[in-house]
Formats: structure tokens, C-alpha cells, sequence
């Protein structure tokens, strides 16, 4: 038995010592992004796939065609919002990038789209759900796509918004003077050296953002299996599942990269 | 006598921040392939002059200037000047070293390879630019095998002479500096100095400096000045052994500031 640990010990300092375990673990370095890549299209994947696969046979009920229609239409609602997820994580992203380089900190425009933004990522995501239900289900009795596509735009915009923004301003200002020194025009400025020392910085929000919309999608679809199936049961729905586990998956690389985005770079 | 060619000639420079006048009427001829220093109290406009001079000021918005500012026979306020053009030629070292957190062999190629096509820099090419650049500010030997370390984890007095490094290969005709050697200790002063020594033939700078030692110890021609205005300029020696304006008397022989 103790021979057996110990050999079990001895492969397991094999297998550290031989992978670079500094180098995979170094949130910057691109194995641990193509990583993190090949776990999210695992899962986008097995979200757009898990149609024929979810069945109600996990919850011991009687199944009917009614029961059953909602859910899937549900998922198919949540998939068909992937896209606008990435579209407004972008605008997100290059909002920020605009407003912080090219628009002066004590002009109007900023200051009310800092104050606007600030309060939207504040506000927990409860409240645009029932936004959204409120002044759209009740009142016209279905909620359009444009509505869905705002909703999400609500949800993750301001996060990716501020994280780039705090990224941006976060670059050490002699060094960018440094750079402008050499002659470099604005626009490269910003893309040869600002963008590059943000990037922990900004994938952190684009993580946190995902992960806030798949959280919020996961809940949904499992309340709504309960819902519908009208018992609260201890197996949590497949495809809610996947959405849970991602979005645990994406605010651990968010935290993660978020402490390395504290720049150890530069000199103090 | 030998006719002097002078590669800054300013007329009449006059510049506002907001209301605030930093700069009043400063007319002033640096002369080439001199080490040129500026001397006076905080907030004098030495700096800000030495700014305008590629036009790094102009970033921070709500600046007007009135005036000439010749840059080798060419007003660099005219319209058809690039601004990319006369950053490069005139080049910048800043107060507290700032390489960028990249390598070291990446931060004297930064410059270079955004000015040149994607590309257009072979490996060769671009391994010799580096040894030439490391080797003319005497780091290539302390260098040499750290090519590919991070410039920020460098000595501060390598770093600074890195940042120095990193404007030759833009082949540079002025290179001002701001308080080059106010973080580094006095090893590290006398390595930069003496780098400016050698250099200074074939570039002309321009030195801020608040230390009126250095001053005098590098310099061949000193101006002093004084809330915005160019008291007086001449040769080093002669100013602070006989400064001609009591205001200047006053700072040198350190009655003030």
C-alpha cells in the first residue's frame, strides 16, 4: 500500500517536472488562452448540440408534449443569443478603448457615460430579467428578439466596458509618453503597446462577462425545468448544467487573470 | 572665427497652458553638436520648452504657442511637418528611466519596426541595428547574452542608457533629455555622462537638469531660466563664474532656489 503511494508520488512529480508547469500557468502565455479556448468551444458545442440528447427522463415525471416544448424552445431562445453575447462584449471592449484614449476625462461625454456604465454593471442581473419581463412579457405579451438582445447587451456590456477601461488607464503613463516620444502615431500607440500590456486586464471582463450571461442562463433553465415540471428535483437539468459549469470555468480564469492583470511589470 | 551652425533656433516662443503663461517670449540658438544644459528653479518652464521641441506638449490639450521654433532651418509648426517625422529626429530620454516592459533586444527595435513596413527588417538586419545601438551607449558587453530578458529588470542606470539606446536606431539629430540622471545614483550619473561625452559630437543635446553640478561638469553652453522667461545664455563656465544678470547670480551661487 505505502509502496504504492510512493510510486504514485514519484510519477506525479515526473509528470510536474515535465511539463513547464510556470509556463502553463502564466495567464498571458497563449497555451493557457488555447486552453481555456478549446474547454469553451467544448462547451458551446455541447450547448448547440444538446437538443436531441436532453431528455426528460432524468426527472421522474410523466411526459407530455407540452411539458417538454417549452424547455427546448427555451435553449433554442439561449443559443440563438450566443452571438449578440459576443457582439456586445466587443462593443464593450472598444467603447472603452475609444472613450479612455480619445475623449478628454473632463468632457461631458465621458463623464455621463462613465456615470451610466458604472450604474449598469452595478445593478445585479435579477433586475434586468424582470425588466425584461415587466415592460415587455406583460405588457405586449411576447418578448422580441431586439428585447432578448438588449437584455444581454445590459447584462455584459458594462462589465466588459469598465474591466477595459480600468485595463487602459491601468498603463503606465511614462512609458506611453516614452512611446509617443519615438513618434508613434496614436492609433499604433494603442495597438502596439497599450492593447498588448491590457490584455490580462480586458480578457479578465470579457470572462467576467460570459460568465455572468451563462450563470444567468443556467439558473434560468433549470427554474424553468422546475417550473414547468412544477417539483423542485436534486438532478440539475443537462443543458443547465453545462451552462453552470462554464460560467464557474470562466470566473475562475477571471479572477485569475484579474490578479495578474496588477501589473508587476512596471517599476513602482 | 568659425561660423556656428545652430540646429534649435526659437523666435519669440511664447506658451499657455489654459491662462497660465508658462513660456514668455523665449528666443534662443542651441548650437549643433553641443551639450546644451537648462538650468533654473521648479517650475521655470524649463521643461516646457524642452517639450515643445518635438511637440510632446501638445498632447495634453488646451496648450496655445505663439512663436517660431526652427528645428534644422525648419519651423515645426508649419502645417506640412509630420509630427512622426520630427519625433524622430528629435528624440527624448525621460526623467525616470522607461523602457518598455518587453526585451531588451524588442525595445531597440520598437521604434523601427513601427516606422518600417511590416516585415521589411531581416533578422540579420535587425541583430546588427541592436549591437550597434547596445555597443555606441557601452551596454553591449554587459548585455550581450540578455538579449531577451525584460528591459525593466535591468539595473536603473542600464535602463536608462537602454532608453537612451532605444532612440539611435531612429537615427536621432537631437535628443533632449529631462532630468536624465535625477533616479540614478552617482556611478550611475557619471556612466551617463560620459555617454553624452562621447555622443555628443554627433548628436546635440539638450539637458534639463537641477543639479547645477552636472550642469557645469557636461555642459558647454547653459541657459538659466526663470519664471518663463530665458534670463541669460552663454558659455558654461563663463556664466557661472560671471553671470551677468543678478537673478542668475542668485541661483548659481545658490543665494536661491
Amino acid at each position: 500500500m505505502t509502496q504504492n503511494i510512493r510510486k504514485l508520488q514519484i510519477m506525479f512529480r515526473c509528470a510536474t517536472d515535465s511539463v513547464n508547469t510556470a509556463y502553463v500557468m502564466n495567464m498571458s502565455s497563449p497555451i493557457f488562452h488555447s486552453f481555456i479556448f478549446i474547454i469553451l468551444l467544448v462547451t458551446l458545442y455541447l450547448m448547440l448540440d444538446n437538443r436531441q440528447e436532453t431528455t426528460l427522463e432524468e426527472f421522474d415525471l410523466t411526459t407530455n408534449e407540452i411539458s417538454t416544448d417549452p424547455i427546448y424552445s427555451l435553449q433554442d431562445k439561449i443559443n440563438s443569443l450566443l452571438p449578440i453575447l459576443i457582439v456586445s462584449i466587443l462593443i464593450g471592449i472598444v467603447f472603452a478603448v475609444l472613450l479612455q484614449e480619445w475623449i478628454p476625462g473632463e468632457s461631458w461625454i465621458y463623464r455621463i457615460s462613465d456615470f451610466i456604465i458604472a450604474i449598469l454593471a452595478g445593478i445585479p442581473s435579477v433586475f434586468y430579467g424582470l425588466l425584461c419581463v415587466y415592460y415587455f412579457l406583460l405588457k405586449s405579451g411576447r418578448v422580441s428578439y431586439l428585447t432578448q438582445s438588449l437584455t444581454v447587451v445590459l447584462l455584459t456590456m458594462p462589465i466588459a466596458f469598465q474591466s477595459t477601461q480600468n485595463a487602459v488607464k491601468s498603463v503606465d503613463v511614462s512609458i506611453r509618453e516614452a512611446v509617443y516620444a519615438l513618434g508613434v502615431k496614436k492609433s499604433k500607440v494603442i495597438t502596439a503597446h497599450v492593447l498588448p500590456h491590457a490584455y490580462s486586464g480586458i480578457m479578465s471582463g470579457v470572462y467576467t462577462a460570459v460568465s455572468r450571461s451563462f450563470f444567468v442562463a443556467g439558473l434560468i433553465l433549470v427554474t424553468f425545468t422546475w417550473t414547468i415540471h412544477s417539483r423542485v428535483s436534486f438532478s440539475i437539468p443537462k443543458n443547465a448544467s453545462i451552462f453552470l459549469i462554464a460560467a464557474l470555468l470562466c470566473s475562475l480564469c477571471s479572477s485569475l487573470l484579474k490578479k495578474q492583470s496588477v501589473n508587476t511589470d512596471y517599476p513602482a | 572665427m568659425e561660423t556656428t551652425n545652430y540646429s534649435i533656433e526659437t523666435e519669440n516662443l511664447s506658451l499657455w497652458y489654459g491662462d497660465f503663461q508658462a513660456l514668455i517670449d523665449v528666443s534662443v540658438k542651441i548650437p549643433d553638436g553641443k551639450i546644451t544644459s537648462l538650468i533654473g528653479p521648479s517650475g521655470c518652464g524649463k521643461t516646457t520648452l524642452l517639450r515643445c521641441f518635438n511637440r510632446v506638449n501638445e498632447r495634453y490639450g488646451n496648450v496655445t504657442t505663439k512663436g517660431e521654433i526652427n528645428i534644422l532651418g525648419k519651423n515645426i509648426y508649419d502645417p506640412d511637418v509630420s509630427l512622426l517625422e520630427l519625433r524622430k529626429t528629435v528624440g527624448m530620454v525621460f526623467q525616470r528611466p522607461n523602457p518598455l516592459p518587453i526585451s531588451v533586444y524588442d525595445n531597440i527595435l520598437f521604434g523601427l519596426r513601427i516606422h518600417s513596413p511590416f516585415r521589411s527588417l531581416s533578422r540579420a538586419d535587425s541583430d546588427e541595428i541592436v549591437e550597434d545601438a547596445l555597443t555606441s551607449v557601452f551596454l553591449w558587453d554587459d548585455l550581450k547574452d540578455k538579449l531577451k530578458t525584460k528591459a525593466t529588470s535591468l539595473q536603473l542606470e542600464q535602463q536608462q542608457k537602454l532608453c537612451i539606446a532605444r532612440l539611435l536606431p531612429l537615427k536621432p539629430q537631437i535628443i533632449l533629455m529631462d532630468e536624465p540622471c535625477s533616479a540614478l545614483d552617482a556611478k550611475g550619473t557619471l556612466a551617463v555622462e560620459e555617454l553624452m561625452d562621447v555622443l555628443s559630437g554627433s548628436y546635440t543635446f539638450l539637458i534639463v537638469t537641477h543639479n547645477m553640478a552636472q550642469a557645469r561638469r557636461v555642459s558647454t553652453e547653459c541657459i538659466y531660466m526663470f519664471l518663463g522667461e530665458l534670463i541669460e545664455h552663454r558659455e558654461t563656465q563663463a556664466l557661472f563664474d560671471d553671470p551677468e544678470h543678478p537673478k542668475t547670480a542668485d541661483y548659481v551661487q545658490m543665494r536661491y532656489g
